[in-house]
């Protein structure tokens, strides 16, 4: 690792993972992707999960990680690395979907995609099930809100608008509040 | 941007942790790493050494021919009964090159002709004396001038002179910007008077 990280973790000083990230640009050191990994592997891994089934959340993670490791030299060091690793990981995930053929390239249609296949669909917990039951668009504009993206980090990520994602994310919380009461009922 | 008093902040977090990602995923990317680290450090492919090698002779060939071209040089030779003389020709006293040198230094010259075309400057009008082993010119001036057999070769390789010359021919001799003979042309028909007027 390099000697200015070192000195930083060694003061207590805290690394960001962007810095981690143009370093590793750089080096291509397994240390630095490590600590990346652990910083945000289970963050990327949870928002695949809750999109798709564990499986697919897998492949996907892997295939997001191979391209992060592959193609670090593209890491823009002005961008965050969670808004970039996230990028990665959802073209991947739509890829993969339309792949198995479990979403159309219907945009419009995309928004409505449900994901009936989802391990967290499956579970009995309500949370779960009214999370599921979200459509694709709302879920996602939800989930990456709750990994800390704000409204145009993840109007970027999905490649939309702020106004978007903005009304996504209100029919999201209503939807996932009135899934929750009906359940509690 | 989670807030830890929204409840659907809450549960999705609480979701999450009983969710971490499955160990073999962190062990899947470091090996990657790994692989990708070696695979992106591996020496040049032998195709790539031999694709440098092979660059490196020929600039080296480039700079040895460069060197030792030969130049061009005009001297004062010939005495004849005029105000002054000038010869015209190669300086070909290296003759120990190699055939493929001596080609290459053939290809360069021709060349070297066809780019002092470019430069040329100016034409002068003059006569043909004498055909022989030296083409002998007289200029307008009464300047002799004489044009080694290896520069007439030259000439003739790159078209740069009529095929045939006799005695009482006129031509227009074209200098470049150093007064070397780059071209000889026979001038139009229509324009022999203005040029014996330019002449006399």
């Amino acid at each position: 690792m390099s000697v200015v990280l070192s000195i930083q973790q060694w003061l207590g000083l805290s690394v960001s993972n962007d810095m981690l990230m143009s370093r590793y640009a750089e080096t291509g050191e397994q240390a630095l992707l490590a600590r990346l990994y652990d910083e945000c592997g289970d963050d990327l891994y949870h928002f695949l999960l809750a999109m798709t089934s564990p499986d697919t959340a897998m492949d996907v993670a892997q295939k997001t990680w191979v391209t992060v490791i592959e193609k670090r030299h593209l890491y823009a060091a002005s961008g965050r690395f969670e808004s970039w690793l996230f990028t990665l990981g959802r073209h991947a995930l739509v890829d993969e979907i339309r792949k198995q053929r479990r979403l159309t390239y219907d945009d419009a249609l995309l928004s409505r995609q449900h994901a009936p296949e989802s391990a967290i669909y499956q579970q009995s917990d309500s949370f779960r099930q009214a999370l599921a039951a979200l459509p694709f668009a709302q879920r996602e504009a939800f989930c990456l809100q709750q990994e800390g993206f704000g409204l145009q980090e993840i109007a970027t990520i999905c490649h939309s608008n702020r106004e978007t994602i903005k009304t996504r994310l209100r029919y999201a919380r209503e939807n996932l509040k009135s899934a929750l009461e009906a359940a509690h009922d | 941007m989670t807030d830890q008093h929204d409840p659907l902040a809450e549960q999705y977090q609480q979701h999450k942790r009983h969710h971490p990602a499955p160990d073999k995923l962190r062990r899947y990317v470091l090996q990657k790493n790994s692989h990708h680290a070696r695979k992106t450090s591996s020496p040049l492919p032998l195709r790539q050494w031999q694709l440098a090698a092979a660059a490196v002779v020929a600039i080296i060939a480039f700079i040895g021919i460069w060197g030792t071209s030969i130049t061009l040089v005009s001297q004062p030779g010939m005495l004849v009964d005029v105000a002054m003389v000038q010869y015209h020709g190669f300086d070909t006293s290296d003759t120990t090159q190699p055939d493929f040198r001596a080609q290459k230094t053939r290809q360069f010259t021709a060349y070297q002709q066809r780019q002092l075309m470019v430069m040329s400057r100016y034409q002068q009008p003059a006569t043909v004396v004498a055909v022989g082993e030296t083409l002998i010119l007289s200029s307008c001036n009464e300047d002799i001038i004489a044009l080694s057999d290896s520069l007439v070769a030259t000439l003739h390789e790159t078209n740069s002179m009529p095929d045939v010359l006799t005695p009482g021919d006129s031509v227009d001799i074209a200098f470049n910007q150093d007064g070397y003979i780059i071209e000889l042309t026979k001038p139009l028909p229509t324009l022999t008077e203005n040029r014996l007027a330019s002449c006399s």
